[in-house]
Formats: structure tokens, C-alpha cells, sequence
């Protein structure tokens, strides 16, 4: 098990994201004594993208690496790593298992993706380009700050939300859910390389902890690839390539996230699931 | 193995005021190096982003440019240089 | 890549409130204080043998979580808020989320009123169940202090936990099976859950 589960109520036959007490969440709060008042509407104004961010470490770590200082980017990747390991992370989650999550019917609202926004631009303002899902009562006060939603969400059934997220792992977006520091799931993310932050961070800078790894491997069977190439192209994690010599694919089992992404393109029915636990090698690989 | 170092790109933030509106460097960027952020976040007001200063452009992930100057390129404003380090100096 | 869509910046009114209306809570939490319903409970089993006492407990407590449930149904509606609005407008555009969020809503409102709670712990919400707990409850607290352990330990303000959730589901059109799964009397806290009859899902 991994330190998902451990922490946030999960076990071998279902991981913590399948289990309903993670999405629990209230609706309201009352303020606490000695608290301000619980909405001062024309103030609270959140000084945003200055300095702050600059001097974030891992800011501080890719200046250094920019500079060639090796030493401390390891160094400061390394005590980034070890203080996000203490907490709950984002996990990526097949799309099978993103069907189970949505079934259980909590609100959902598709909504412009931040990272998207932030690295490329994007202004995603309508259910055609929307590619985020938030989760939780918490998107039935997303007025409160328009501007992370650029003015609009969508809240969608759970038919729609489900088709909503084929169509963009058709598209070839893995699927994350944002578990917000073992507090809450924050939403479930379809996304990529560059634009996707806990992607980038993981993959460019080896911050294994922030973004776990699913709980699956995916395996080849050579008896059904044809060697079509239908999958090719679409993992993030550079696990899969066309291999000459078999004319088939192949996919290292150690950079597979799991994320299934080769799988639900394949259609041979090719690819397949295997549990990460139940394999020796791989079990500690997250 | 010798270390790599990446090319100093430096943003004239007199003239590029407004990112977020204008984003053709963003969205240009091979290697997504460029970030942009909101300066200030309001509640229930969407920000203007025609507003000078009310986005940030930011060089986010420096060590993944490769100084092939397509951003340079398409500054309208012509607010971004990108040097490679002996031409810097330092 | 798509290009930008022209549009109005969104501006929304600035009296827009997300949280529960502090003239509301004060109003629940004055007609239905713990110390005063328990009090009340104690002059009328005064004296009385403890199995005709632990009944007609019961029997208060029953009617009492329905009517603070209907009260605060009636003000809820009254004062309305920002949450609200959008929860009501986004069950309308999927036909879902009234279960289990309206009656909820009016859960939230009930406790957070009357119970020493600036959030109510809910343990799951989803389509087809809502369970919450309560870990210091007034109620218990109060039929200790004024009615003895012996009548705490029958814990008969069950009753109105189980009654006014009921009402909450039941006003709000959902038919649901509400159960008890554990009891401040011989726990930690009581944790009540709703479950809902299959028969009755459909919106």
C-alpha cells in the first residue's frame, strides 16, 4: 500500500479514492469568535504572482539548475520531496476508475484548468473548452472568486461529467485527482506535459511526492498487439514505444504511471491492468 | 559532465503590461518556459485583463530554454531579450 | 489551442453572501437551546420512575426534533444565501444533488445553530447515503447535568436527532431510512446516517 491509502482510508480491494469518506465535505461554517467577519464583500483582495512565488523553493531550485548549481537543486528537490512525503499527494487514476469516482454523485463542475491558464494562456469559457473538473460542495460557492474560474463553471450530471471526461481521454488527457494535502479532493484534473504543473514537477524536476502514481501498471500482451501503433503518442511518462525488434509495443513497467491512457486507445484490447501491489518490483514504486 | 547553463531571459515589464491578454509568447514557447499570473485576485470580480499590471508574465521554468528566440520574435512590444551567459558576462 | 472568446468581465454584486445568515442562527439558537428544551424535559419527569421517565422523554424528544427541524426549514427558506441559490440552480440543470445537498443544507443549519459547532462533521455525502456525526454535544451534556447519568445513558434525544433528519429528507421529497450507527452514551460520538430507499430515487 501506498502512503495514499495508508493515510486517507484505503485498502487492497479499494484504494482511498473509491472510498466516500474522502469526498465528504460540508456546505457551511460559522465563524469562529474573534475571527473577522465572515465575508467583507468589497475588501480581500490576495496579492497574487509577486515576489511570494519567486522565492518559493522550487522556484529557488530551477534558478540554480538554470545556473548549472546541481548541488542545490538536488539539495533543495530532496527536502521538498521528503516534506511532501509526510502528507497526501494527487494520484493519477485510470479512466475506468474515473467512472466508479463520478458515480458516487458528489457536485461536479467543469471549469477552466489553472495550470492551463497560467503556462499557455488559455481562456477556457465554455463546456467546449473547459478541461477541468471541480469536485465538492465547495463549487457551489465558486463566485466568491471568479477570476480562478474566469467568470463561468459548468455544473454537469453524472452522465455528462462521465462523458466529459472520455471525450478528453480520447484527446489523450490523463486523469488526476487533486488531493489537497490529505484536507480535501479539490478536483479531477485531465491534463498533459508541459502544460500540467504536477506533471511538469514530477517529470523535469523529480518531485516524486506531490504526484503519485496510480495503482496500476500497464502490460503489453503480445499475443493480441498487432504492433497498429494506435497507442503510440499518447504516454506522458516516455514508457511506451514502438519496439522494431518484436514489431510490437512495449512499455517499461518502471516509468508507467499507470494512467491507462495507451490502454483505452488500444483496439486490440491489448493492454491490460495489473495490480502495482502485487507485483515485487514494483509494489514500492509510486 | 559539464554543467549546462540556460540562456538569461530578461522581460521589460514597461512594456509588457498586459500578458494575459496578449499571450502569443505563451502560447508560442516550444518548451513552455513562460508563466503568467494574476497580480491580484478580487473577490466576486473577474479580473481585467486588458488592466495594465494586472498579470504577471513570469520566466517559470528557465532551465528548459534552449534561447531559440521564437518569443523574442513575436513580442509585439519587443519586451523580451534572451542572451546566452557569455554574451551576459558573468 | 483556442483563441480568446470577447466576453463581459464577469462582475458579481457585492453583496453577494455565501454563509449562513447570522440573524437566522440567532433565532434557532434562542428558541431551541439545549439547556432550556433539557430543562423543560426535567419539571415534566420529576419524580416520575425511571422507565415512565426514559418514555415520555422519548416521547419529547421526538416532538421536539420535529418541530426544530420544521422551524428551521421555515427560516432557511426565509433567509436564503448565495450557496443556496447556486446548489438549487445547479440541481435544476442536472437533476441531480437535491439528494443529499438540500436536506443538508437544513441539517447544517439546525446544528450549527443550536450545538457548540462552527462546522458539522459530515462522514459522507453522496447520492445515496448522508451520515454526519456529533462528537460534544449540548443535549447530552445538558441531560447529564439535569436529569442524571441513568437518564443520559438511555440517550433518549436520539429521538429528536433521528426526527428532525427525517423531516429534513421527508419535507425536501426524499424518503429515507435514518439510523443511529453509534451513540455518545457508550462511544465517542453519535453518528446518525441516512440512507436512501431505492424505491423513492429518481431525481
Amino acid at each position: 500500500m501506498c502512503r495514499m491509502c495508508d493515510s486517507l482510508g484505503g485498502d487492497a480491494a479499494n484504494p482511498w479514492y473509491l472510498n466516500p469518506k474522502n469526498y465528504s465535505n460540508r456546505m457551511y461554517k460559522l465563524r469562529e469568535p474573534g475571527k473577522g467577519p465572515q465575508q467583507a464583500a468589497t475588501a480581500g483582495a490576495i496579492e497574487a504572482g509577486g515576489e511570494a512565488q519567486h522565492a518559493s523553493p522550487i522556484n529557488t531550485a530551477i534558478e540554480a539548475k538554470a545556473n548549472g548549481d546541481m548541488e542545490t537543486f538536488n539539495k533543495i528537490i530532496g527536502e521538498m520531496n521528503k516534506r511532501a512525503a509526510l502528507r497526501p499527494g494527487c494520484q493519477v487514476v485510470p479512466l475506468h476508475e474515473v467512472m466508479e469516482v463520478l458515480d458516487m454523485g458528489m457536485p461536479v463542475a467543469a471549469m477552466q484548468c489553472i495550470c492551463r491558464k497560467t503556462t499557455r494562456g488559455c481562456e477556457e469559457c465554455s463546456l467546449k473548452e473547459y478541461t477541468g473538473l471541480g469536485l465538492g460542495t465547495g463549487m457551489l460557492k465558486w463566485e466568491r472568486w471568479p477570476e480562478r474560474y474566469r467568470g463561468k463553471v459548468e455544473f454537469l450530471s453524472t452522465k455528462q461529467a462521465k462523458e466529459f471526461v472520455e471525450f478528453w481521454d480520447k484527446k489523450g488527457f490523463m486523469h488526476m485527482l487533486m488531493q489537497e494535502g490529505g484536507d480535501f479532493i479539490g478536483g479531477l484534473c485531465n491534463c498533459d506535459y508541459p502544460d500540467c504543473l504536477p506533471i511538469r514537477q514530477r517529470i523535469d524536476y523529480g518531485l516524486t511526492a506531490q504526484l503519485v502514481k496510480s495503482e496500476y501498471v500497464c502490460f503489453v500482451d503480445w499475443d493480441k498487439c498487432n504492433g497498429c501503433g494506435d497507442c503510440l503518442g499518447r504516454c506522458d511518462f516516455n514508457a511506451l514505444k514502438y519496439e522494431a525488434t518484436t514489431e510490437k509495443a512495449h512499455i517499461d513497467q518502471f516509468q508507467c504511471f499507470g494512467c491507462g491512457l495507451c490502454e483505452t486507445a488500444c483496439p486490440r484490447n491489448a493492454i491490460e491492468y495489473r495490480d502495482r501491489k502485487q507485483i515485487p518490483g514494483l509494489a514500492k514504486v509510486w | 559532465m559539464e554543467a549546462i547553463i540556460a540562456p538569461v531571459i530578461d522581460i521589460d515589464r514597461e512594456r509588457c503590461t498586459t500578458p494575459f491578454a496578449c499571450k502569443k509568447c505563451l502560447q508560442i514557447c516550444p518548451t513552455a518556459v513562460l508563466a503568467v499570473h494574476e497580480t491580484r485576485m478580487v473577490r466576486l470580480e473577474e479580473t481585467d485583463k486588458y488592466l495594465p499590471g494586472t498579470y504577471r508574465l513570469r520566466i517559470a521554468y528557465r532551465d528548459k530554454c534552449s534561447g531559440c528566440n521564437r518569443c523574442v520574435d513575436v513580442c509585439p512590444e519587443d519586451a523580451i531579450t534572451v542572451r546566452m551567459l557569455e554574451e551576459v558576462g558573468a | 489551442m483556442t483563441a480568446a472568446i470577447e466576453r463581459e468581465r464577469v462582475v458579481f454584486p457585492k453583496d453577494w453572501t455565501f454563509d449562513l445568515a447570522e440573524e437566522m442562527v440567532e433565532a434557532i439558537a434562542h428558541e431551541f437551546a439545549p439547556a432550556e428544551v433539557v430543562a423543560e424535559l426535567a419539571r415534566r419527569i420529576n419524580g416520575k420512575p425511571q422507565a415512565e421517565a426514559v418514555a415520555e422523554a422519548e416521547a419529547y424528544f421526538a416532538d421536539h426534533g420535529h418541530r426544530w427541524m420544521g422551524r428551521t426549514i421555515e427560516l432557511g427558506e426565509k433567509y436564503r444565501d448565495r450557496t443556496y441559490e447556486v446548489l438549487l440552480a445547479a440541481a435544476e440543470a442536472t437533476g441531480e444533488l437535491a439528494f443529499p445537498h438540500v436536506p443538508e443544507r437544513f441539517i447544517e443549519i439546525a446544528y450549527l445553530s443550536t450545538q457548540p459547532l462552527y462546522s458539522l462533521p459530515i462522514v459522507e455525502n453522496t447520492r445515496h447515503c448522508f451520515a454526519f456525526k456529533m462528537v460534544f454535544c449540548d443535549t447530552y451534556r445538558a441531560l447529564e447535568e439535569q436529569c442524571g447519568d441513568a437518564m443520559a445513558a438511555a440517550l433518549p434525544c436520539r429521538k429528536s436527532c433521528l426526527a428532525a433528519v427525517d423531516r429534513a429528507f421527508r419535507d425536501k421529497g426524499f424518503d429515507v431510512e435514518v439510523v443511529q450507527d453509534s451513540s455518545l452514551a457508550d462511544g465517542e460520538f453519535c453518528q446518525f446516517t441516512s440512507r436512501r430507499r431505492e424505491a423513492a430515487s429518481g431525481a
